[in-house]
């Protein structure tokens, strides 16, 4: 362990791989804090399919992530449309999860056909071609041909190619037929792309770490993953895309092999605008944004809902989430925003004058008191809401997962909508009637609690003062960070979230989920509670969250498993 | 092995030179292995009996378990191989098989030796005699035994949908002669009409992927296929693996298998056309094991791939002629120099050639086992959705037509028990009856209870079902 600063200077706990450098482990994830019996890697969430792996040697890169590698490596606009099959995502699972991945044959299967269009284009003539020939290469046909295979390579496995590899790849190139060499060397080449974006080294975030380390290393300890592993693994996580020519430059140089140059490279890489493009992509999937788009609603009761609002909607929801990590905001901030982006309709349904707006302008406005924090916008509201009614199980169950990290049981199935006596007509009172059974409040009293504190929200997302005819209900209490809490509506709510210790731990967490690919190893518990104590102090900033985690042995390292021989 | 380089180089129609898979890695198996997948057929014919002891002072037993009947496992099996018994070479497959002895054809007497076997064996019926006009044995008038009833094979393939048939002949020449036309129109007897074999692995191709092209993407999917499948052994040699890795990579291998399988039977494997073209004139002996295991593996794509659901291998066309690979000590001699047959080999009675003849068995055990292999393990076990057989037509090579050894692979879904050697001593109309019941064949409503059964003079035997081979899902209504 080491003391470190964060760039808004606070002191911060870090876990660093300082000791993996100099010797062949970490030795014991005891030591920074954690139980030896904590499984490091984690339990299936409820819902989750069983079958998929967790903390895997060879994670599949994601679709986006193999779909940008591949254009990078062929050197292809980022724009190039590439049409990949839908791989579905668990409930509550970031797309960066490594259970959702496979590598079944249709995933293989859709990932071939789409390389053999695009090598097409990537060396469709003679100045496609150059772009191969690394600078310098020879002239004569087999020392250009080796080169060439010898830098596709490195830039394809993310590492220096073996001889054995290069030679096998340079008579892929020699072999093909055509008139002139630099037809052969297309022709060559377009076997030899072929051929690598499909082998599990281009398809596989490969993370083996130092042999000679692993080997020296007991089972259970911690060995640092090479330069390249983590150059990798840096870029996938902040990019999404395997390290570029300059990144590969610097892992080859040592520039990932000690912990204050990879600190460098941490910075370098959140100084990147891709990282800031991520950072929006994370709080896409924690807040379902990106769903927002697809709205409707029924216009006759919802009158302020109009058709097309989705996408105001999730403009305002980015943008605000933008201005946050921009103003070097964390957690706190997102749940405490009154800022929000708005445009002519958008601001009738806040409430808010619209006047000089229109609906294709959005204009950065203070919302109301009732709009604290990220989960009060008209985006989430709506987004968490039927064509008519609120859904405050589903509200209740996001913000147990997603702001307080507690678990609940799987979804049991849904029951018939039962009879409800007379004196039952709020959604509120309906939602306790059809739950109020004891097998039922095992599990509800927890969750609907919370969603009870959205009731002054309809399903458009506006406030409102009643709920079916009646004064809406929004009060509450729960237990946070051990002590009891009451509120009336979301604002009060998230005022004490906000600044609680688990709402700072378990956004930690997701980060650290989102940046692994996986959850719920011991590691992220540290991360979590390390930037939960720093929140007690202060807001913690997204990027300051994001150097925690990707400075942990839980990112550096990787656990030791295998059999000894 | 079959002589097919690791890698063999083709020029593709696009002009590159292009690496084509292994042969190896080719046989696709996933295509049946879902559960429900439609069951399959697939039986190997080894001609001329085998070496077993059946009393009286015949042959020497090296065929059938030391021990037994009872239950088998691959530690006894590799015993019994080690005490130089055949069903030895099956010890990867203890636990799919039941080595059934003593099945008894219907008649045993009066017959054309390998004729009289070849008419009754998979009919479950007797045979009556033809006289074949023209033809003449030693000055005498030929006559053959011709079967009475439908073959098992085409009954299967009639009713559990088979959508093509095929008859693999592995053998060595273009058109059988003498007995063995007679043999291969009683195996496959199709409601008195015989059908057409296939000989030679080309004929055998051309005829599974009538509609195969050649293309440079083809062969690239497949080059490429190839080399991810070395790349995955390369990871997989590392010692910097944990179990959960290994796991992994046995997916992504799988996947890969099952891209394979779906290049294999979309289109054919450009490997094969090259070793079906490949592997020398049918009158090439020296050649002969390449060709039989090259067939055997297109039997195995072909059951594989759906292509059909039943599937008649010929081990060998039960010709005449020298079976060099065979022997592993070379090709035999008569006294005077002249090269044996493999006819002649099989029948000689002298204690030279009692000693040798389990070579001949267990080569041809052995291409048996490979086709299990094509068919089975490794995860996949297609095995368990449909049935392999091997069967002779004849008990010894000295005629007899009871005693003819059944060796039943697979389980149908749990319907065949496995994993015993069963003392049968029962009619092979049972066996048949039980193993189509296993497969689905039904009569009246109901899991058939007799298959063939009909006798020379127009009669019928008593069916039943073999029950030592029924297995805990076998059908009873």
């Amino acid at each position: 362990m080491r003391t470190a600063r964060l760039s808004s200077g606070f002191p911060i706990i870090a876990f660093t791989a300082a000791a993996v450098v100099l010797s062949a482990c970490t030795g014991n994830i005891g030591a920074l804090g954690g139980s030896e019996d904590s499984p490091e890697e984690p339990a299936l969430q409820p819902g989750e399919s069983a079958s998929g792996s967790a903390g895997l040697r060879f994670p599949r890169l994601s679709g986006a992530q193999w779909k940008h590698s591949v254009l990078q490596l062929l050197r292809l606009p980022p724009s190039t449309p590439v049409s990949l099959p839908t791989e579905t995502l668990p409930h509550f699972a970031f797309d960066t999860n490594q259970q959702v991945y496979g590598v079944s044959s249709p995933a293989l299967s859709a990932l071939r056909d789409t390389v053999e269009q695009l090598v097409t284009l990537a060396v469709a003539d003679d100045a496609a071609l150059t772009s191969f020939i690394p600078p310098g290469a020879p002239t004569e046909p087999q020392a250009r041909a080796e080169a060439v295979v010898r830098e596709l390579l490195f830039r394809a496995f993310r590492r220096p190619p073996s001889q054995e590899e290069t030679s096998k790849y340079t008579a892929y190139v020699l072999g093909a037929g055509g008139g002139s060499d630099n037809e052969k060397l297309r022709n060559g080449l377009r076997v030899a792309i072929q051929i690598a974006v499909q082998s599990p080294f281009f398809l596989d975030r490969v993370e083996l770490g130092n042999e000679a380390q692993v080997l020296a290393c007991e089972v259970g300890g911690r060995v640092r993953l090479t330069g390249y592993e983590l150059a990798t693994r840096l870029s996938l996580a902040l990019f999404d895309v395997a390290p570029d020519d300059a990144m590969l430059a610097d892992a080859k140089a040592g520039k990932f092999d000690d912990e204050s140059s990879y600190d460098a490279q941490i910075e370098l890489a959140l100084a990147d605008p891709r990282a800031r493009a991520t950072m929006l992509r994370f709080h896409e999937q924690m807040y379902s944004i990106a769903e927002f788009a697809k709205l409707s609603k029924d216009g006759a009761k919802l009158p302020l809902f109009q058709s097309g609002m989705g996408a105001d909607m999730q403009e305002d929801a980015l943008r605000t989430v933008g201005d946050v990590i921009d103003a070097g905001g964390g957690v706190r901030e997102l749940l405490l925003t009154r800022t929000g982006y708005v445009n002519a309709r958008l601001a009738k349904l806040y409430g808010i004058a619209a006047d000089g707006l229109s609906d294709s302008q959005y204009v950065r406005r203070e919302l109301p008191p009732e709009r604290t924090g990220i989960f009060t916008r008209a985006g989430w509201l709506a987004w968490s809401a039927g064509p008519v009614e609120r859904k405050p199980i589903l509200r209740g169950v996001v913000l147990l997962n997603h702001v307080l990290c507690e678990k609940t049981a799987g979804a049991p199935p849904i029951p018939a909508e039962p009879t409800y006596p007379t004196n039952v007509v709020t959604n509120r009172q309906r939602v306790e009637f059809a739950t109020s059974s004891a097998g039922c409040q095992s599990c509800h009293a927890t969750i609907n609690n919370k969603g009870f504190a959205f009731q002054r929200f309809d399903a458009s997302g506006a406030f409102v003062a009643q709920d079916n005819g009646q004064m809406a209900d929004a009060t509450g209490s729960f237990v946070l960070d051990g002590k009891s809490i009451s509120f009336d509506g979301a604002q009060s709510m998230f005022e004490q979230v906000a600044v609680s210790r688990q709402a700072q731990s378990c956004y930690a967490k997701k980060w650290t989920e989102f940046l692994l690919g996986y959850p719920g190893s011991t590691l992220e518990e540290k991360i979590a509670n390390q930037v939960a104590t720093l929140a007690e102090q202060r807001s913690v900033p997204v990027r300051d969250v994001i150097r925690a985690a990707l400075r942990s042995d839980a990112f550096t390292t990787r656990k030791v498993t295998e059999a000894k021989p | 092995m079959i002589r097919v380089g690791r890698r063999q180089f083709l020029v593709g129609a696009g002009g590159a030179l292009m690496a084509i898979p292994a042969l190896e890695g080719l046989v696709p198996k996933a295509a049946r292995a879902d559960a429900g997948a439609p069951p399959f057929l697939l039986t190997y014919f080894q001609p001329m009996g085998i070496c077993q002891d059946l009393g009286g002072g015949g042959f020497p037993e090296s065929f059938w378990p030391v021990s037994g009947p009872g239950a088998i496992s691959a530690a006894s099996l590799a015993a019994d191989e080690a005490a130089g018994r055949t069903v030895g070479v099956l010890k990867g497959f203890a636990s799919q098989v039941s080595l059934v002895r003593r099945v008894h054809c219907l008649r045993t007497d009066g017959g054309t030796s390998h004729n009289s076997g070849s008419a009754q064996v998979l009919t479950g019926s007797g045979f009556v005699n033809t006289l074949v006009e023209g033809e003449f044995n030693s000055g005498n008038e030929y006559h053959r035994s011709k079967a009475l009833s439908e073959d098992f094979t085409q009954r299967v393939a009639r009713d559990i949908g088979g959508n093509r048939f095929i008859a693999v002949t592995a053998g060595p020449l273009g058109d059988p002669v003498g007995y063995a036309i007679n043999t291969r129109e009683n195996l496959g007897q199709i409601q008195g009409n015989s059908m057409n074999a296939e000989y030679g692995p080309k004929n055998l191709y051309n005829r599974l992927f009538p509609t195969s092209s050649s293309s440079a993407q083809q062969l690239l999917r497949q080059s490429a296929n190839d080399r991810v499948r070395d790349d995955l052994v390369s990871l997989s040699k590392s010692s910097r693996l944990s179990a959960e890795d290994k796991k992994r990579l046995e997916q992504h291998t799988e996947a890969v298998r099952q891209i394979e399988l779906r290049l294999a039977c979309s289109s054919p494997p450009e490997t094969l056309t090259g070793a079906a073209n490949n592997v020398g004139d049918l009158e090439d002996w020296s050649r002969y094991e390449e060709r039989a295991k090259l067939a055997n593996k297109l039997a195995a794509i072909a059951v594989n791939c759906g292509a059909t659901q039943v599937m008649q291998v010929f081990g060998t066309s039960c010709h005449y002629g020298k079976h060099t690979d065979m022997f592993e000590q070379g090709t035999p001699e008569y006294d005077n120099g002249a090269p044996l047959t493999i006819h002649d080999y099989s029948h000689r009675m002298d204690n030279a050639f009692k000693t040798t003849l389990p070579r001949y068995d267990r080569w041809h055990m052995r291409r048996f086992a490979e086709i299990l292999h094509d068919l089975g393990p490794e995860g996949f076990n297609i095995l368990d959705n449909g049935l392999a057989l091997f069967h002779t037509d004849i008990a010894t090579g000295n005629h007899e037509c009871n005693n003819i050894p059944f060796i039943v692979a697979g389980t149908a879904g749990g319907r065949i028990r496995t994993g015993q050697y069963i003392d049968a001593n029962t009619t092979n109309n049972k066996v048949l009856a039980t193993l189509g019941a296993a497969l689905g064949l039904r009569d009246g409503g109901a899991p058939i209870s007799q298959f063939g059964g009909k006798t020379h003079d127009s009669g019928e035997v008593a069916g039943g079902h073999l029950e030592a081979l029924k297995g805990a899902a076998f059908p009873t209504s």
